[in-house]
């Protein structure tokens, strides 16, 4: 509704010799010259607050990441049907191949594509027009593609809206290297969204819709106060000429290159080699059609450079090419490969204070289990205090509250405890916790837990673990998250008081990025203890097999080795569960049985999952060892997830299964303590 | 455990220093209110998911720092906002005298498409108030744009106007989706009128 208006308001309050414009230049950066002192303004931002700007950044790109990973799959499924078309659109239905006319189904046309189909591939849609309209289910599943992927508003894929984080201290050269995937546009009816009148402020714009200069325009917005170049493009396109200017055509032209044409980013060939390419000349609208054979022509070579660091190719056929617009991602971190994390981090001399504000660093494991959660960047915030009373030997843990925590039952909230568990020496004796409070994101314990008997040597050895869990009925209690605080840290009888954010991550990789760099000792020798209790937890020995026989995975379960010992005996009772994810139902969950009392349990049994090889790329086997306790709710010891979206040893595990049908493929995995969901 | 949702719609709180733009996210999000000022450096998110028509929605919403020095960070986020807020306080003149400003940064730097509305916020406070309702409704109508007072503090119109900005672009989603195409002929007269009546039936119920 406000189009009309905007389409006025655009003309009025554009003129750039609007006075109040003028009058407010320095203060109200809309005007080109107001450059300069938006760089000096920016300059003005304390490291400090760079970080946090950078961390909120990063928490964004997660989230973003999550976001792309959806939009993946939605591609996906339409790059399938797509596919998996039968005829040929003029006497045989598009979909099915059915003869249509006077000896077969009856036919229609579909409204985009404007192929025929017969009415059983057709839905009629009425959209409030006088006449019904028919749409073929591809072209149903593409509309429905660009709701939920945000194209509808962006003109194709929304991607790279965010900002890089800033560089703090000094300026590191940016090169636009996210244009590329920015601007991508798929555009499967370009005629119609360029050009349909209804979209109200577009009349004014309209001579600027052409493609080189629509994809100029694009650029800029995509990477908006990224570098002066850009800025300057900006401004240039802000007065409103945006595809005249010189510098508007040099960026549309290099960003024309490497960027999947329309057509290519909705209807991406899986690079895989030995695929046919699908019948691409049968894809609805012809002009894009060809673009798209240019795409993979030029798009081929431009893609393997910047990410050949990680990507394997199967990653980068299901979340790169296979999804438009990952590939820009990762060129985007062209000399970052160790994720955005660490890139942030890497460029960053944290101050003290830095690692109580930051929200926790994503972890990739985590991100399969759960994509699509709201708050999975953010967990919440958790308040305690700590008192080492050297006179009595306790260890006063006073629970205050948390905040904003992570909600985890179906109402929104959550029913939240907090456990202590005193590492390195994982047994029962060494845990503690405070009551469940029912039904709230922002519970207030107020609790003082007491570790008795804490001698000085303790204090300096060990690592007070605090974990928040969500306890539902049943005792499929959840973790929510948790933080480390290594103990040597407190000084003798003086409280110490901490409001942090939940972690569910142990960030193995920053060490070594981080590093001097930082300048911190006590936070490296954090993540030297972090990493040391990863290899506490131990290794399972995991054989993956897909049966064309059977027609399903089959999962071995062979060993564990160096499990964590969770009970006071100093023994585990271990077993292992597997979740085949996601919307598998109640077939997706196996139970091996209960080793009793070792640390090395032998299981040696395998699990069926009756699923097609197709379908299987889309999932992801989340495996967790768990320590068995009677009228208790069970230890979670340790898991891994295999998947598309996991990394190193654990995609490689997944791929080379999914690549050898019939071939049984064994792997150690080391346990970690990544998020896991019940504990029954 | 993991939710999933059908939309995701971003939004931008924009305005001045200190007209309860991080308030109001608060509120909407958290369902919580802090009446000590902390300064937003530059950004930050957070994410709600709401239903409209049966379809999950996730809200992730922006909050951007009102003070000018971070300017240069904050105006990058206009462009991948689908929705923008646009907040004065009631209480504080130039903060209303700024929503013109905070327009034309929004058509600077937003895309054109973007649904804009502005909310008079810290309308618990009545009796400090320098911005009369009707004023704020004026400006409104001038910019065609639509227009809550609001109150963080007392919780008034939060929800409204979250679930307004969101139905809105939920309005102009299934309309181009579903009309993008073969809008050849009748289509965008059709359209107009659509719109125009919404925003009349819409001010009616306003003013």
């Amino acid at each position: 509704m406000t189009d009309t208006v905007l389409s006025n308001a655009s003309s009025r309050w554009m003129c750039p010799s609007d006075r109040p414009l003028r009058k407010l230049q320095a203060g109200w950066s809309v005007h080109p010259s107001g450059q300069p002192d938006r760089q000096r303004t920016q300059e003005e931002l304390t490291d400090e607050e760079k970080e946090i700007i950078n961390s909120v950044i990063a928490r964004a790109e997660k989230m973003e990441e999550m976001e792309q990973e959806r939009i993946g799959r939605l591609v996906d499924r339409l790059e399938k049907m797509r596919k998996n078309v039968a005829g040929d659109g003029v006497n045989r239905c598009i979909l099915c191949g059915e003869q249509l006319g006077m000896l077969g189904s009856s036919c229609v046309v579909c409204e985009d594509c404007k192929k025929n189909v017969c009415t059983k591939c057709g839905v009629e849609t009425s959209n409030n027009r006088p006449h019904s309209v028919w749409l073929c289910k591809i072209c149903i599943e593409q509309r429905e593609v660009w709701k939920r992927s945000g194209a509808w508003f962006f003109k194709g894929f929304p991607k790279q809206v965010l900002p890089q984080p800033m560089p703090i201290k000094k300026a590191k050269p940016q090169q636009p290297v996210r244009e590329p995937a920015a601007s991508e546009q798929p555009t499967p009816k370009p005629k119609h969204i360029t050009q349909a009148p209804p979209q109200g402020p577009e009349p004014a714009s309209a001579p600027s819709y052409g493609p080189p200069v629509r994809r100029a325009s694009e650029a800029r917005m995509s990477t908006p106060g990224r570098d002066p170049e850009s800025w300057e493009h900006g401004q240039g396109g802000a007065a409103g000429n945006s595809g005249r200017s010189p510098a508007g055509v040099r960026r549309a032209n290099s960003v024309q290159g490497p960027r999947p044409g329309p057509a290519g980013t909705l209807s991406p060939a899986p690079p895989q080699p030995g695929q046919p390419v699908p019948p691409g000349s049968s894809r609805p609208s012809p002009g894009p059609a060809g673009r798209f054979l240019d795409q993979r022509a030029e798009g081929a070579p431009s893609e393997p450079g910047p990410m050949g660091t990680t990507a394997t190719p199967w990653e980068e056929r299901m979340t790169g090419v296979g999804s438009y617009s990952a590939a820009g991602a990762r060129e985007d971190r062209v000399g970052h490969p160790t994720g955005p994390y660490s890139q942030v981090s890497a460029a960053v001399p944290q101050p003290a204070v830095a690692p109580a504000r930051q929200p926790p660093p994503p972890e990739e494991e985590e991100e399969a289990n759960s994509y699509d959660s709201d708050e999975a960047t953010t967990l919440g915030a958790l308040e305690f205090s700590l008192l080492y009373d050297q006179d009595n030997s306790s260890l006063n843990c006073t629970i205050i509250k948390a905040k904003g925590l992570k909600p985890m039952d179906s109402n929104g909230l959550a029913d939240p405890y907090v456990k202590l568990h005193l590492l390195p020496g994982a047994s029962k004796s060494n845990k503690l916790r405070t009551k469940t409070l029912r039904n709230t994101r922002n519970p207030v314990w107020n609790e003082t837990l007491v570790y008795h008997g804490i001698t000085d040597e303790d204090m300096q050895r060990k690592t007070l673990r605090i974990s928040v869990c969500d306890e539902d009925k049943f005792g499929h209690n959840e973790f929510i998250g948790e933080t480390r605080f290594s103990l040597k840290k407190l000084k003798p009888n003086q409280r110490k008081n901490f409001n942090i954010c939940l972690e569910r991550v142990i960030p193995m990789k920053r060490a070594g990025t981080t590093g001097s760099a930082r300048g911190m000792a006590l936070y490296e020798e954090e993540q030297v203890e972090r990493i040391g209790d990863i290899e506490e937890r131990g290794k399972i020995l995991v054989s993956l097999m897909y049966s064309t026989q059977q027609g399903g995975l089959i999962v071995g379960i062979i060993r564990c080795v160096h499990l964590a010992a969770m009970d006071a005996n100093g023994y585990s009772d271990p077993f292992v569960k597997l979740w085949l994810k996601p919307d598998m139902g109640k077939k997706a969950k196996h139970k091996t049985q209960i080793k009793k009392k070792t640390l090395n349990p032998e299981f040696n049994e395998e699990f069926f999952y009756d699923i097609k090889h197709s379908d299987l790329a889309k999932k992801s086997l989340d495996i967790s060892v768990w320590d068995y306790d009677i009228g208790k709710s069970n230890d979670y010891i340790g898991g891994c997830q295999l998947g598309i979206s996991a990394k190193g040893e654990r995609l490689k595990h997944w791929y080379e299964c999914l690549k050898n049908k019939d071939k049984k493929i064994e792997r150690w995995h080391q346990l970690q303590n990544e998020n896991h969901v019940s504990s029954d | 455990m993991a939710k999933t949702y059908d939309y995701l719609f971003k939004l931008l709180l924009i305005g001045d220093s200190g007209v309860g733009k991080t308030c109001l996210l608060f509120r909407f999000s958290e369902d919580a209110f802090n009446t000590t000022f902390i300064s937003t450096i530059g950004i930050d998110f957070k994410i709600r998911t709401i239903e409209l028509d049966g379809k999950k929605i996730k809200l992730q919403i922006w909050d951007t720092a009102g003070q000018e020095r971070f300017r240069t960070i904050t105006t990058a986020y206009y462009r991948g906002a689908m929705g923008i807020m646009l907040v004065y306080d009631i209480t504080n003149e130039k903060s209303f005298d700024n929503i013109k400003n905070w327009i034309r940064n929004i058509e600077e730097h937003a895309s054109s498409d973007v649904e804009r509305m502005i909310l008079g916020n810290k309308c618990d406070m009545n009796d400090k108030r320098q911005v009369s309702k009707e004023r704020g409704e004026k400006l409104a109508i001038d910019y065609g744009i639509k227009f809550l007072e609001t109150s963080a503090k007392s919780s008034t119109n939060v929800e409204e106007a979250f679930y307004t900005l969101a139905r809105d672009i939920m309005t102009k989603l299934n309309r181009k989706m579903n009309d993008s195409n073969s809008s050849g002929a009748g289509g965008p007269v059709k359209i107009t009128e659509n719109r125009s009546k919404k925003t009349s039936f819409f001010r009616c119920s306003l003013l």
